[in-house]
């Protein structure tokens, strides 16, 4: 090969070949431009399909078999995204704020109230009465008709009972102040997620801002233990490594169930005392969603007397918001004290008492 | 303009798209934000006061684990290095899948297994490990990540040109050119890796708050979940984002291209190298430690799981999820590849734009997974891209625009590790430019597109905060289950869905071998 030779083959594949490369790189980058489209369409659900797309923050173990149900009854096709406890709620909420302008959702089913109410006051959500939820007291229903709430858990005391005899056990939210017990054998989740962050803004609505956060300032004094969630307080609890923590009662009565040596106690139960937090599943219809007619179908279904004595059952809620004829597995509910505070004082008290209380906890 | 230059500035452009385009959309919901009046929450991108304690804990703790688990690298990647023939010369690699175990995994392992340790210290009257705070965050980020260091550096010892190696053994002990010859020419990797761990630590609460220690990030998630404004969680992440632009480009940037040769054209050393006791024994710590992280792990979710008829009921359950993994991680895997090789490309080149295009490729690393998520959401949830938005593509591209970024460092780690002059060599006498690719090229970049590949896989398996934001209703990834269980307390459905995550990444990574093993020789007969 010469030096000649080493030139003029570049040369030959520059001024040959440009214009059959350029075809072939014309539909190479035609087929990578076109896969999403493929990929996307060959996803879709057949147009004569009925369905319906439901976000649900409610736990999967529990919400999925319901919807299933609902799907075997009616025949509409329910496509749910679940929400999980880690995304510390971030998750759902805010993607249903952020497709506000084109939902892709038609329900939204809660485990609380605080985050529906949000996205009330944020304009993601239609006003629907069912029929189904006209025995349900008002003070768990949207004066508008926004929400619907019903099927209610409770925030309790979990107490392992290896190491507090029935004698000691707590009996309130403040004895996670008492020098009794050892800061560090006692818990709760994080106050600025979740429930618990709910719970932390209605004893700002009840007690008022100040006294409120003197509580939680107190605990972070005391430095009891915090735990990255309620089901940790709940593990921390049955395993021994605390003696009582604050959680819900889905999560105690897991415990429970599991036959974990644990006693769940529901705080503040005295004549004059301040009652525990009820916290009800709410139901919501999606503005503007794909789906309205399946929308309101599959709303009047989990509203339902059926579905909520199901949830009863399966270990969701343990507070129906109506008679239902079922005694909860767990623990007796018919003598519950419930905190006096209105679901929207609670809302309207959560960003201020998350705020202060990141300032508190997160340092 | 020749063919391949175009492609390249077709996956340039795809990688800008993807990767960009939810960091513009944030970035124009915060000028909307500005404008609107709330120019005070500029502050946030400042931190003070509680903030810049939170910020300096986070450093520590990022910088603790990424130079410790530098250090475990090093000692577990020569330890294995020496595995050149057999069976064991593939085994060595299964060691880079351990980083599909979620971390919380590791947690919950570890956590159960000094609970034993210190009932045990108890017994014979000695008190507890304090297994809390920074010692537990650090311990079980490090276990968590350090396959990513152990890998990248093995890959780079890999491809070390021997010959350089028996010339230095002529006048030095093995010892003076392991620290002046080996460690110099695969710092690339070694940096690389030690980086990514760097990011991963600093940008994770989740370890750190399981073990009650509060770190930046939270904050971070915090502010979003008590605000729901992202354009506030995005501008509490600024120094996030700062601090990872400066680790990633000082890992990378001040370093010169050092030549290789490709992993199969290297023949095995004439003799082994003879190491002084004090670094074998180092070498056996390591050693000793990358196997708890691999045994107690699995030990702990085999005990866990209980019966193989547990294991099949929880796999059972969740069929569609471990699909729906297998596939999104799949197409993140290989979309990332051509993107990441594109950018890397930009990366590895000495010109003016060089910090610029660090500062670009490295910026979306450190945005939270939920707002790339909420990004994604608002440049897709369009009309004219409709088909798109709700599909099994969505969680495809948040894990691109999350990871691709990351297959471009690792690539660009492997670029500058490649002679230019084996490419001009190849220009010259190749009369087809598709022959220099599939001959000198791929074969070339194959051990950072497989790590990369990988990695990417890998990432995009154990995925939440993008996913969930994004995900088709009606599916849901294997994590997303995971977490699902992990709440509700069916820790032998978690343990069981956690071996599994394990087995499918077992079976892309003995894939990913074969094709490195087998598939090149083969790839250039049939193409060229």
């Amino acid at each position: 090969m010469t030096n000649g030779d080493l030139k003029l083959v570049p040369l030959k594949v520059i001024v040959d070949e440009p214009v059959k490369k350029n075809k072939i790189l014309n539909r190479l980058i035609l087929s990578f431009a076109i896969i999403p489209f493929i990929f996307s369409s060959a996803c879709q659900r057949p147009h004569s399909e009925r369905s319906v797309v439901i976000y649900a923050s409610v736990d999967q173990v529990y919400s999925e078999p319901i919807l299933k149900a609902f799907q075997e009854k009616t025949g509409v096709r329910v496509r749910a995204v679940y929400d999980v406890e880690a995304s510390k709620t971030t998750g759902l909420v805010n993607r249903l704020i952020a497709e506000k302008d084109r939902p892709q959702a038609d329900v939204f089913w809660s485990g609380e109230f605080a985050q529906t109410i949000l996205l009330k006051e944020k304009g993601a959500l239609a006003s629907y009465s069912s029929p189904s939820a006209t025995d349900i007291p008002s003070q768990y229903r949207d004066p508008q008709g926004y929400w619907t709430g019903y099927a209610a858990r409770a925030r309790v005391l979990i107490v392992n009972t290896d190491a507090v005899s029935p004698a000691k056990f707590p009996k309130s939210i403040f004895d996670l102040l008492s020098t009794r017990w050892p800061a560090e054998k006692i818990g709760i989740a994080y106050p600025i997620f979740g429930t618990t962050a709910t719970h932390a803004a209605a004893l700002y609505a009840f007690l008022g801002a100040k006294e409120g956060k003197a509580f939680f300032e107190n605990l972070r004094k005391r430095r009891v233990r915090i735990a990255d969630g309620n089901s940790m307080v709940r593990d921390l609890v049955a395993s021994g490594q605390l003696m009582f923590g604050l959680t819900d009662t889905d999560d105690a009565c897991g415990a429970k169930k599991k036959g974990s040596p644990v006693a769940i106690l529901f705080p503040d139960q005295g004549e004059k005392a301040l009652g525990t937090l009820i916290i009800p599943n709410t139901v919501a219809w999606v503005a503007n969603g794909p789906c309205p007619k399946e929308a309101k179908e599959l709303i009047d279904f989990l509203l339902s007397k059926e579905v909520e004595k199901q949830l009863v059952e399966l270990g969701w809620c343990h507070i129906p918001s109506r008679q239902l004829g079922i005694r909860p597995a767990c623990f007796d509910v018919s003598n519950v004290k419930a905190m006096e505070v209105s679901l929207v004082d609670v809302y309207k008290q959560l960003e201020v008492a998350k705020r202060e209380l990141t300032q508190v906890f997160i340092r | 303009m020749n063919s391949f230059t175009s492609l390249y500035r077709f996956a340039l452009l795809i990688f800008f798209l993807l990767v960009f385009s939810p960091l513009l959309a944030l970035i124009m919901d915060l000028i909307g934000s500005l404008f609107a009046g709330h120019g005070a929450w500029l502050g946030l991108m400042i931190p003070t006061g509680r903030r810049f304690d939170l910020f300096i804990r986070s450093l520590g703790l990022a910088v603790g684990v990424a130079m410790s688990g530098m250090v475990l690298g090093i000692l577990g990647a020569i330890f294995l290095w020496r595995w050149r023939t057999g069976i064991c010369s593939h085994l060595r690699w299964l060691v880079l899948l351990l980083i599909v175990i979620p971390p919380y995994v590791h947690a919950l392992a570890w956590v159960s297994a000094i609970n034993g340790v210190n009932s045990l210290l108890n017994a014979i009257g000695f008190p507890n490990i304090p297994f809390q705070g920074w010692l537990g965050s650090w311990w079980i980020q490090l276990m968590a990540l350090v396959p990513i260091p152990i890998g990248l550096t093995l890959i780079g010892l890999e491809s070390v040109d021997p010959d350089l190696i028996e010339a230095a053994r002529m006048t030095r002990s093995d010892i003076h050119n392991l620290f002046k010859v080996i460690l110099p020419l695969a710092k690339p990797l070694i940096l690389a890796g030690s980086g990514f761990v760097f990011l991963l630590s600093f940008t994770d609460y989740s370890i750190p708050s399981l073990f009650h220690l509060n770190v930046y990030s939270l904050e971070s998630f915090a502010e979003f979940s008590a605000s729901s404004e992202p354009s506030r969680a995005f501008l509490s992440a600024f120094p996030l984002l700062l601090i990872t632009v400066l680790v990633l480009s000082a890992s990378q940037g001040a370093l010169r291209n050092t030549a290789l040769k490709p992993t199969w054209q290297i023949h095995p050393r004439t003799a082994s190298p003879v190491w002084p006791a004090w670094f074998v024994t180092l070498q056996w710590l390591g050693i000793a430690l990358v196997l708890a992280q691999i045994f107690i792990p699995l030990f702990m979710l085999t005990i866990t799981v209980g019966t193989w008829d547990n294991m099949v009921g929880a796999v059972t359950s969740a069929r569609s999820e471990i699909f729906f993994t297998f596939w999104i991680s799949v197409m993140t895997a290989i979309l990332c590849l051509p993107m990441g090789l594109a950018a890397a490309s930009k990366l590895v080149k000495r010109d003016n734009y060089r910090k610029m295009w660090w500062f670009l490729i490295t910026v979306p690393l450190a945005v939270p997974a939920p707002l790339i998520g909420i990004g994604l959401i608002t440049i897709w949830n369009k009309p004219f891209v409709g088909a798109v938005y709700g599909s099994n593509l969505m969680p495809v591209l948040a894990a691109l625009a999350r990871f691709t970024p990351l297959a471009a460092i690792v690539l660009l780690a492997q670029l500058r590790r490649i002679d230019p002059l084996l490419i001009d060599a190849a220009r010259v006498f190749h009369t087809r430019q598709s022959k220099t690719w599939m001959q000198i090229r791929l074969p070339m970049f194959a051990p950072g597109l497989l790590a990369a590949g990988f990695i990417a896989f890998a990432l995009c398996a154990g995925e939440l905060g993008a996913t969930l934001m994004v995900a088709p209703p009606g599916q849901a990834t294997l994590t997303m289950r995971i977490y699902n269980y992990l709440h509700y307390g069916a820790s032998e459905t978690v343990a069981g869905l956690c071996l599994m995550m394990i087995m499918v990444a077992l079976i892309a990574g003995v894939l990913a071998v074969l094709v490195l093993q087998k598939g090149w020789r083969l790839f250039p007969k049939w193409v060229c």
